[in-house]
């Protein structure tokens, strides 16, 4: 009877202890094959050149230039929106059905797929929102009411407003309750409270958030199909009314509509390299600055 | 203290956690077999960190160890490996916490039965007899016999304890270890338990943890007095609370600290 | 008692009547930017539901939408091809037939072959997530060394951090011709394949919630169940994961509502063969897949415009539904 369970323990942890190293195996394997493959490509002519047309040559900095801009653009929007709406739910609500909407919305926000915020942004952010601007001042001619950069941003930053939410509220979480009662002791208002005691420690939960929300922000195609991103922009000014040229989009174009993958492959890795790098760098740092906060209160 | 029949003896055993705090030191006593023993002291002085020591538990804590502890055929419970500590438990040291644990999910006949799953008895008439006898020694099984597929959970502190008990003693262990099984009881559950201690001295050497000094007198037929993770003091209980030969003894039982 | 004087002081006016009211108008204008907010988030889900209903909506109610829809495009009698312009053309151009055929003479719009793509390359994606998660998340739990159980939750979120173009990408170039080696399937890129790499998306998910569970279990059961004798894997197979069924099928929900909405991936690596078959080892296309690959070529306002919105009508329902079913469920098994 021993040697049954004896045996039937080492099986079970052998299988459950496999499957973790296999795990492992595969992420390793993964980062590996992509920083090989790309690095062999990289040079810094690729970073700083512009694309040639064709799918075989020529660099990708528009494409950085791309990202960051869009990157940069839904940050603006949404770090402080979900800054506002995480104090919302967190420091201000009375506990209402208006504090149950906004927290299923949250919730259902960070549910929703991604291709769905495309549609999204195509139908609201391009429509409605250019089509009204576009009548508002009068033109004939669609100046808002084009895919483009700018609705692309905001696209994104409906996206990440989740993430955001989410890490601010832990940030939030994480300050004592004493310490907003002795705000009340001094005298402040619901609003000084928040502005002096407790803004100041949710700064750290804003930084994790728009961390998290620029490697997310990068790294997701499918919400800027259709709502702005192209293949080729000859000339990109960087305009936010104009089509841009995204990486990850670059990736999933040569990867499905190369003549010659085999041809675009070295390309395509070190492209592929420099998205994973840039998204990895900002996924670690947010995870990092999570767990240096957590850290730090439970001191 | 000679004991002639011992079911189990220590020798300089000592438990050190990994912080460094040393749980006891350099204990050596013997249990008399088929008798009820206390151990006593004020908290913190490592009569729990002690009893755990017995069954190994402080494994769990990460603890190293010094001494040894020796079984009725010879055999030293340190020496064990991880295999045979498990056959250990199972079937010959069984163990009462403080805090009544059913398990989580289980209906009370699966929770009491659970130590005959480790041991391997699946034959449904076999796992009733010993349920059965198990919660009738416990002074459970006239109370819930008829509810026994409602969950353990949904009894109260008193019975949950029981539970307990009862499947502690269910593969009738040689050795039995209680750790103050009724800090967390309401009086009369204390009491019902207390009454059962005595009769569970016929069939099992019992070891019983206190804070409650007249718990002590009340159940126990020899006392060991514990200070600061020393053995200071072990003889038959009505020794030691009329004439204790230690100072520290009888300060503690005056009730000079707590 | 020393004589000392006791003097009320003027405390009430230490700020002047401005500053209060500036004070005041301030918290004002804060406390309602914050509500502000708050309905924002409301308004971006209603608006969400609202344009996505909004543009499929003319599907049943436009007339001549509904005429594209008509199966009976070839039917010489004008009128009569009005009269049967009706809602049920539209409901079995979706339902009542089988082919997805957006751009041809006769538009064919079945969302059957899109609902099998979606199932064969969920369930692929979950079956193999949800195993490979579980088993993971009890050895991270239970039985890795102290100091590779750190190291194996933080590559395990590494993989988090991989966009899903790129793991797309690397199964498109490189994991397909690996699995057809091995397989020996026809078809290079097929369901199989996607619901293989799509489930790298859902391990870290499922990985730290199946982990967060099993190693919050109470450690005062399990010293009582290592007193009763019992070895590390039967405390594991008979009391932690029947007590914990419920929280672990929640997590399992939230991992498949991810897998739902996945776009990238099956664009690259199923085929995009928009067949209605359960063969996993051809290609496929989900809901998601068909949006993405489609929508960038559709004329505004048009039936297939419309359909794809419907088709994200689908998936917004569907993961909603997921969504609120599993956080149901962890509620509820959270007090058990």
């Amino acid at each position: 009877m021993l040697d049954r369970r004896k045996t039937l323990e080492f099986i079970f942890k052998a299988v459950t202890n496999a499957t973790a190293l296999f795990v492992v195996a595969i992420i390793t394997f993964i980062i590996g094959l992509v920083v090989i493959k790309g690095s062999a490509h990289m040079s810094w002519e690729f970073l700083t050149a512009g694309p040639t047309g064709d799918m075989e040559h020529g660099g990708i900095w528009p494409m950085i230039k791309g990202t960051a801009m869009l990157v940069m653009m839904m940050s603006m929007f949404t770090v402080p929106l979900g800054a506002v709406i995480a104090i919302y739910l967190n420091e201000v609500s009375r506990r209402n059905w208006f504090y149950n909407a906004v927290m299923s919305s949250v919730r259902t926000l960070a549910a929703v797929p991604s291709i769905v915020y495309g549609l999204f942004g195509l139908a609201f952010f391009v429509n409605i929102v250019g089509g009204t601007l576009d009548w508002l001042i009068g033109y004939e001619d669609h100046v808002f009411k084009v895919r483009c950069l700018l609705w692309a941003a905001f696209t994104m930053g409906a996206l990440t407003l989740p993430t955001n939410v989410i890490s601010v509220t832990e940030a939030l979480k994480l300050v004592p309750e004493e310490q907003r009662h002795a705000g009340i002791c001094l005298g402040y208002t619901r609003w000084e409270v928040i502005k002096w005691v407790v803004l100041p420690q949710a700064i750290g939960g804003m930084l994790t958030g728009l961390v998290l929300s620029i490697s997310r922000g990068a790294g997701e195609v499918a919400p800027i199909l259709f709502v702005g991103v192209a293949y080729f922009v000859p000339n990109f000014t960087g305009d936010p009314l104009d089509q841009f040229m995204e990486l990850g989009y670059h990736i999933f174009v040569m990867a499905t509509q190369s003549p010659n993958v085999d041809r675009a492959a070295p390309i395509l890795y070190s492209t592929t390299l420099v998205l994973l790098t840039l998204t990895f760098t900002f996924n670690s740092i947010g995870q990092i600055l999570r767990w240096i906060h957590r850290r730090r209160i439970d001191r | 203290m000679e004991i002639e029949n011992k079911a189990l003896e220590t020798f300089d055993f000592g438990v050190r956690y990994p912080n460094g705090v040393v749980g006891c030191e350099a204990v050596s006593m013997s249990f008399a077999a088929n008798e009820v023993t206390a151990i006593i002291g004020p908290s913190g002085c490592g009569k729990s960190s002690f009893l755990k020591g017995l069954n190994r538990l402080t494994d769990e804590f990460n603890c190293r160890y010094k001494g040894s502890i020796i079984l009725k055929d010879g055999k030293d419970i340190m020496n064990l490996d991880p295999y045979e500590l498990c056959i250990l438990r199972g079937d010959r040291i069984g163990y009462v916490m403080q805090k009544p644990v059913p398990f989580s999910g289980k209906t009370i006949f699966q929770d009491v039965a659970m130590p005959l799953r480790a041991v391997g008895i699946s034959d449904n008439g076999k796992l009733r007899a010993k349920v059965k006898a198990a919660m009738v020694k416990a002074a459970l099984w006239e109370e819930v016999e008829d509810r026994l597929e409602n969950l353990s959970t949904s009894l109260s502190g008193g019975q949950q304890q029981r539970l307990c008990i009862a499947r502690a003693i269910i593969n009738t262990p040689d050795i039995l270890l209680l750790d103050e099984p009724c800090s967390s009881l309401d009086p009369k559950s204390t009491q019902l338990v207390e009454n059962l201690i005595l009769e569970l001295a016929a069939d099992h050497t019992v070891v019983i943890v206190t804070h409650n000094m007249q718990q002590a007198q009340r159940v126990a037929h020899r006392t060991a007095f514990f200070y600061e993770g020393r053995l200071v003091e072990y003889d038959f209980t009505n020794n030691i609370f009329s004439n204790p030969s230690n100072e520290l003894t009888s300060d503690y039982i005056i009730g000079k600290f707590s | 008692m020393s004589e000392i004087p006791i003097v009320a002081e003027e405390t009430k006016s230490i700020s002047s009547d401005r500053m209060i009211k500036r004070r005041k108008i301030e918290e004002k204008i804060a406390i309602g930017a914050l509500f502000m907010g708050g309905a924002i988030a409301v308004g971006i889900v209603i608006a969400i539901f609202y344009f996505v209903i909004q543009e499929s909506y003319p599907l049943i109610s436009d007339t001549d939408l509904r005429n594209e829809m008509s199966l009976y495009h070839d039917t010489e009698n004008e009128e009569e091809f009005a009269r049967n312009a009706s809602v049920f053309q539209t409901l079995d151009n979706l339902l009542g037939q089988f082919m997805w055929q957006p751009v041809s003479d006769q538009p064919l719009f079945s969302l059957w072959p899109l609902a099998a793509g979606t199932l064969k390359i969920t369930l692929v994606a979950v079956a193999e997530g949800t195993v490979i998660s579980f088993l993971t998340a009890i050895a991270i739990a239970f039985y890795l060394p102290r100091n590779l159980r750190y190291t194996v939750k933080v590559i395990t979120e590494l993989l988090a951090g991989i966009p899903s173009v790129v793991l797309g990408f690397l199964g498109l170039i490189y994991f397909a011709t690996y699995m057809q080696t091995i397989t020996g399937t026809t078809f290079r890129l097929n369901a199989f394949l996607a619901g293989t790499m799509l489930s790298l998306t859902v391990i870290p998910i499922m990985t730290t919630l199946f982990e967060d569970i099993y190693s919050s279990y109470s450690k005062e059961q399990i010293h009582a169940a290592k007193c009763c004798g019992m070895f590390d894997y039967q405390i594991i197979t008979s009391l932690i994961i029947p007590a914990t069924y419920g929280k672990v099928f929640a997590a399992g929900l939230l991992g498949f509502g991810r897998c739902f909405g996945e776009t990238m991936i099956v664009l690259m690596c199923s085929g995009n063969a928009a067949i209605f078959s359960m063969d996993f080892a051809s290609g496929a296309r989900t809901f998601a897949a068909t949006i993405g690959a489609e929508m960038g070529e559709v004329i505004v306002g048009d039936t297939h415009y419309s359909v794809l919105f419907l088709l994200g009508l689908i998936l917004i329902f569907a993961t909603f539904t997921i969504n609120y079913f599993s956080q149901r469920l962890i509620r509820r098994w959270t007090y058990a």
